[in-house]
């Protein structure tokens, strides 16, 4: 502990306020749009389940967004499923980091060695599966209901969050691999070593402060991923079950409803949808190109 | 550095591109389609039906669904069949059968110069084959709840002569001999395909998409006009009402509620709404709390919302259900005043405080598909009212049925079209009611037992009917069984085609008179 203090600090990448793009101003409206939905949106809006006694109705100052064709106002439930689009997907990268990020470190810590061999051959093989094509697998297996594994029941929302979880697992690991193997060529890696400094804390304390920055952009893009493969999912009846909105099942439900002219029912949460996706890549981006003009610097 | 900047505006591109392309394609599906011209001409020569789905196995006998038999009701035949006042009429069968003096049975002629599509003549052997089959449990086709128990055996006295002994009087029977249909002895235990002795022939199978039929020119009774048939899985039921709409189809199944309407006002379209055993099913595991109390699925009973599901789910085009028997099914009884249309919180309550369960939360298994879901949702809200919480577990078909015949659920339901085994005998619906029943899961009522037994012996129609008005008094009384409505069979057709017979559709069929022989 003592000894690592007077070691000169190793390069910590500092996140300075970035200078950003007109197109990530444009990210950044974008997501503030759906977070202010998301989060504030269901404190204002009734409740999601209750009737209003309108059948498909058009939007009007009573309800902004129109009604559903079980007469509920869809203000409350696009606003009710972006706020679980975004948990589930926000769940579903945080899961994929806590399990990619120490398989990333020890690969790259170990990078050309067996350790690194062995995660990286069962994250390739992960990878070979698309992730659509996993989730009809194991959701075809375990159904869209709850499953029981022994004492644990997961319900659909939780195989979501690790469907997706578990399909992003490959991108993070890779992205803090990467991250790592550059770090471990850094004299300060060399120097702790010598110091006889546990690999524990090499690998936990200094490096993993150090390759954090570029896998939270990363994972930050794939929050809008996330959300648009779960509402993909929920689109195709194989996420979030009703009653419980999501984006994608409430946009599954008005399919049958478009040839009736109820436009708001898929338009108004197909947008959500795009406007959250577009505004994590746009921010996402720009974060990136910042932190990678900061490293240049 | 020039790369990554490329790349970074490469990516900034694709993003922008992405936003106005999926922005402009939104807004081109909000635009409508115009009504197409209805064409007018004579009969087709091909008729295609735009279905819901169809099943991977074409074999009549080893379900009773539609997605069966919609499709192979033109392939085979019955001993027996419906005329056009539904009454049952020899088909296959020569004549009426003898019946021994103490019921246990029954003797049946054959029709002779019927041919199979392959040209093998139908013999007793065919009857036998098949009768053999639907009467093994090992067979698990759905018809051996039909006969199983009930039936001893059939054997082929002489090449057109079959004999079938039975455990117990039968009078029902009759109308299951109505309903099920012979195939040719080498083909009753296949899936792939079928052989009957129907107008029409199959042709081409492409599995759960496409089936086509041709029409059997050494038919033994009238040949119809129409030269093929075709049946096309079209899941989507926007898809399908564009493709009748368009003529692309020519007849419409399971019509979804919300598009009557519109299907109404195109003057190329006919639409049938048709009181028929389209059946809404409810079970409870009733041995086990909570639903062993009957006062607590009476207080469900009570705060069920049947004016919701009419009108928001069916869009009015259902009644009202106070009992399991539905207004096409004998035994139905117009006047039995149960249950309110509209949830009685305060009755729900009372009977649940009595019952010691203020707080009743259960989880009710649906169907995934749309129907389901949304009679589902409108329910659990109802229930809400009584402070009832109800949770839904959607299940794709498969897993409902695994967890339904295991009695892993606390309430169950689903929607059954019960026409194409039971006819419009009400024995596909109660038999499950049966203490003997091995999926009846704790319910036994020595009454119903009794009279069960009474309306499956009897050859009296009318008597069995008035048996089965009371089962279903008993039944509503104990609120075993609750469908909150009795939908309708909506099918829409183009109208430049012969309309569809009205009258069979009572009994789940699909047929076009000219096509029928009775």
């Amino acid at each position: 502990m003592v000894m690592t203090r007077v070691l000169p600090r190793p390069r910590a990448a500092r996140l300075r306020p970035p200078r950003l793009s007109a197109l990530t101003w444009t990210g950044l409206l974008l997501l503030l749009l759906f977070l202010l939905l998301a989060l504030a949106g269901p404190m204002f809006a009734g409740d999601a389940t209750s009737r209003t006694g309108e059948t498909l109705a058009g939007p009007s100052a009573a309800h902004p967004f129109g009604t559903d064709h079980l007469q509920r106002d869809l203000f409350a439930r696009t606003a009710e499923g972006a706020r679980v689009s975004l948990l589930v997907a926000v769940a579903g990268v945080g899961f994929g980091l806590a399990v990619a990020v120490p398989a990333g470190l020890v690969a790259g810590y170990f990078g050309g060695r067996w350790p690194d061999d062995v995660i990286m051959r069962i994250l390739e093989a992960l990878q070979a599966l698309p992730l659509f094509v996993f989730a009809l697998f194991v959701i075809g297996i375990t159904g869209t209901g709850d499953t029981e594994l022994g004492f644990l029941t997961l319900t659909s929302t939780t195989k979501v969050v690790l469907l997706l979880g578990v399909g992003f697992i490959p991108y993070f690991a890779r992205v803090t691999r990467s991250a790592t193997l550059v770090e471990v060529q850094e004299d300060y890696v060399d120097s702790l070593r010598v110091i006889g400094v546990p690999r524990r804390r090499i690998i936990g304390g200094e490096i993993l402060p150090n390759v954090l920055p570029p896998v939270l952009v990363q994972a930050f893009l794939w929050i809008g991923v996330a959300i648009f493969a779960e509402s993909a999912l929920s689109f195709l009846g194989l996420g979030i079950q009703p009653p419980q909105p999501s984006l994608g099942n409430i946009l599954g439900d008005a399919t049958s409803y478009m040839l009736l002219g109820a436009w708001w029912y898929s338009i108004i949460p197909g947008l959500v949808i795009l406007v959250a996706t577009i505004g994590f890549n746009l921010l996402g981006d720009g974060l990136g190109d910042a932190l990678d003009a900061d490293a240049r610097h | 550095m020039t790369a990554i900047s490329r790349a970074t505006m490469d990516r900034r591109r694709f993003l922008t591109m992405t936003g106005v392309l999926t922005a402009g394609a939104l807004a081109l599906t909000a635009c409508g389609t115009d009504d197409a011209p209805a064409a007018k001409g004579a009969t087709p020569e091909k008729i295609t039906f735009g279905v819901l789905s169809i099943s991977d196995y074409m074999n009549p006998l080893a379900s009773t669904t539609k997605r069966v038999h919609w499709v192979l009701d033109p392939v085979v035949e019955s001993l027996y069949t419906y005329d056009a006042e539904l009454r049952s009429v020899p088909l296959l069968a020569d004549g009426e059968p003898e019946v021994s003096a103490d019921g246990l049975t029954w003797t049946i002629k054959i029709k002779k110069g019927v041919t199979h599509h392959n040209g093998d003549p139908l013999t007793a052997d065919d009857v036998v084959a098949t009768i053999g089959f639907v009467n093994d449990p090992k067979s698990t086709s759905d018809w051996t709840s039909f006969f199983v128990g009930y039936v001893k055996g059939a054997k082929a006295v002489d090449a057109q002569t079959v004999e079938i002994e039975l455990t117990t009087e039968f009078g029902v029977l009759r109308s299951h001999l109505t309903n099920l249909p012979i195939v040719h002895k080498d083909f009753v235990e296949r899936t792939d395909t079928t052989m009957g002795t129907g107008p029409f022939k199959l042709e081409k199978v492409t599995q759960g998409s496409e089936v086509s039929l041709t029409r059997y020119d050494a038919y033994h009774g009238a040949k119809p006009a129409v030269r093929s048939l075709v049946f096309q899985a079209i899941p989507d039921p926007a898809t399908r009402m564009v493709n009748l709409r368009e003529g692309k189809i020519q007849i419409m199944t399971d019509v979804a509620p919300e598009s009557v309407e519109l299907l109404k006002k195109d003057s190329a379209v006919q639409v049938h709404e048709v009181d028929a055993p389209s059946d809404l099913i409810t079970y409870f595991v009733t041995n086990k709390a909570p639903f062993d109390d009957v006062r607590v699925r009476q207080a469900l009973a009570h705060a069920m919302d049947r004016k919701g599901v009419r009108d928001i789910v069916f869009a009015g085009n259902a009644q009202i259900a106070q009992g399991p028997i539905g207004p096409s099914v004998e035994g139905h009884d117009a006047a039995l005043r149960l249950y309110g249309e509209v949830p009685d919180a305060a009755k729900a309550k009372a009977l649940l405080a009595e019952a010691g369960m203020p707080a009743l939360k259960f989880t009710l298994m649906v169907t995934s598909d749309t129907l389901m879901k949304n009679i589902g949702q409108v329910l659990a809200e109802g229930w809400k009212q009584a402070g009832i919480e109800c949770t839904l577990e959607v299940l794709d078909f498969s897993p409902w049925v695994k967890n339904w015949a295991t009695g892993k659920y606390e309430m169950a339901m689903t929607s059954f079209e019960s026409g194409f085994g039971g006819g419009d005998t009400a024995f596909t619906l109660l038999t499950t009611m049966s203490s003997k029943y091995p999926l009846n899961f704790g319910y036994k009522n020595e009454e119903v037992d009794g009279l069960l037994a009474q309306a499956w012996a009897t050859s009296d129609d009318a008597e069995r009917a008035g048996i089965c008005k009371k089962i279903n008094g008993l039944l509503a009384a104990d609120a075993i069984m609750m469908p909150p409505v009795h939908p309708k069979l909506v099918v829409a057709q183009r109208k430049e085609i012969e309309s569809l017979d009205a009258k069979i559709m009572k009994v789940s069929r699909l047929s076009l008179p000219s096509a029928r022989t009775y």
